[in-house]
């Protein structure tokens, strides 16, 4: 399978400190990727390099090569609007902005151009569709995104972000403000969305990588310790650490 | 909720099932390589044990990869770790066929010293058990499983009879000892079948219910803890 996204030597510092380190990985499409690894140990750092947020942190200077869809996005020509639209992402805590349900799902397609008329309600309703909360308020769009459950504010968010069209999702612990259950229920989206996106997921629940994830990367002190099939990873790693990591005996 | 875990158990599911017809063909086919003192079906039966040999393997990659990747918890757990005992209780059955086939052969060298009269109904009997764990294990039916438990006695009494009259005409005629000898392993390897397919009712009953009936285990908690 031809990867969607190929990291090769990528170095990032903050200042001084080395975050990442000689990192090289290739990201199979419509498959879920996790990232996992103690805290401090680069994934969100990793995670934000694949559209550029880290751009947004001063000081942060990064060297090497990503290429999406063969296309290097670290050159300082890269169009980083485009780069967003299609490299979408979606946070920890949700984040709906305190606008309507259904201003919420179509700001970004107000922010990338002009929808023709009629466009929008077609793309709210898709997107919530895809994340499965049309049924519940589809009589209720004009209410504000604040007054949902938590787990409906994250589906929310990911609606918001899957309505601009990206190919792939960068998921940066999506579940770790929800329950068990909603927990469960927003994995099975993201399997669900990975027939249709790229997705990559950082989280330190190990057994959440191992359940939503085809391939896992287990990074430690910003380098990758071991990467593979996620079968792999959980019943036989390659690597003593990686071991210890998944088995608790360390991190 | 829907879970894609469900999916993956399903298949689970299904890989053990195929594998179990197999095995019960194996058992069959082995009885009757015998009984038609067919030499080719009895190569056949040595041939196809490596194919399930592999299935086993297959089935027990899968069983742990599904604990490591899903964390099962109650009935799934129940569920999974049933599997992978079955499987090792089917292996081990293919295993009383090629027992039976390589006696076969044996068998095939001297003109048979008896008819076969009970030998036919053991296998069937042993056969039918497998068959309906099989379907027990599919449907969930411990009720199903329980009378599997209550027909291995059929299979015991028609193994200690076997035994019996072999060994007497043994006595009269010493020269069909090699081949006596040969009848009552073939008939004790049938009896192993049939027991297995008692184990596999036995976790029939424990994932379906929790409750485990092996060597009446509650029971004698039951009595332990009355004498303590």
């Amino acid at each position: 399978m031809k990867e969607k996204i190929i990291v090769k030597n990528l170095d990032l510092y903050y200042g001084n400190f080395q975050a990442l380190q000689g990192v090289n990985l290739g990201i199979k499409p419509c498959q879920v990727t996790a990232v996992i690894g103690p805290s401090g140990c680069g994934k969100s750092t990793f995670l934000r390099c694949l559209n550029r947020m880290n751009d947004l942190i001063e000081g942060v200077r990064v060297t090497g090569k990503i290429l999406i869809d063969e296309e290097e996005i670290l050159q300082g020509g890269a169009d980083l609007v485009r780069l967003r639209k299609k490299v979408g992402m979606v946070f920890q805590r949700p984040n709906p902005f305190p606008l309507s349900i259904f201003e919420n799902v179509c700001f970004g397609m107000k922010v990338h151009g002009r929808p023709r008329s009629g466009e929008l309600e077609e793309v709210v309703e898709k997107s919530l569709r895809a994340v499965g909360l049309w049924e519940e308020l589809k009589d209720l769009l004009d209410e504000s995104a604040l007054r949902l459950s938590l787990e409906q504010q994250q589906r929310l968010c990911i609606a918001r972000v899957l309505a601009v069209s990206p190919e792939v999702l960068l998921m940066d612990e999506p579940c770790s403000a929800l329950d068990p259950v909603a927990t469960l229920r927003i994995e099975e989206l993201v399997h669900e969305m990975k027939r249709d996106y790229t997705i990559v997921v950082v989280t330190h629940n190990m057994q959440q990588a191992a359940r939503i994830s085809q391939e896992t990367a287990y990074f430690y002190l910003g380098e990758i310790v071991e990467f593979g099939p996620t079968e792999k990873i959980f019943t036989n790693p390659s690597e003593k650490k990686t071991e210890d990591y998944i088995t608790g005996r360390f991190g | 909720m829907k879970r894609h875990f469900d999916d993956e158990l399903k298949r689970l599911k299904e890989k053990l099932f195929r594998m179990g017809l197999q095995v019960e063909e194996t058992v069959g086919k082995a009885a009757q390589a015998l009984f038609e003192r067919d030499q080719k079906k009895a190569e056949e039966v040595m041939k196809g044990d490596q194919e399930i040999n592999l299935c086993e393997i297959e089935i027990d990659e899968l069983g742990h990869e599904l604990i490591a990747l899903y964390q099962p918890t109650a009935v799934d757990l129940r569920f999974i770790t049933m599997v992978l005992k079955i499987n090792n209780d089917l292996e081990r059955m293919a295993d009383q066929a090629v027992n039976i086939a390589e006696k076969a052969i044996e068998i095939m060298k001297e003109p048979p010293m008896k008819p076969y009269v009970d030998l036919p109904k053991a296998a069937d009997a042993a056969r039918g058990m497998v068959r309906e764990a099989l379907k027990a294990f599919m449907d969930r039916d411990p009720a199903k499983a329980k009378e599997i438990l209550e027909r291995d006695d059929v299979v015991d009494e028609i193994n200690d009879r076997i035994y019996t009259e072999v060994q007497e005409l043994m006595l009269k005629k010493p020269e069909s000892i090699r081949q006596g000898v040969a009848l009552i392993m073939v008939s004790h390897n049938l009896e192993r079948v049939a027991d297995l397919a008692t184990n596999i009712a036995e976790d029939v009953i424990y994932v379906s219910r929790g409750i485990d009936v092996r060597h009446h285990i509650r029971e004698r908690r039951e009595e332990k803890s009355q004498t303590a």
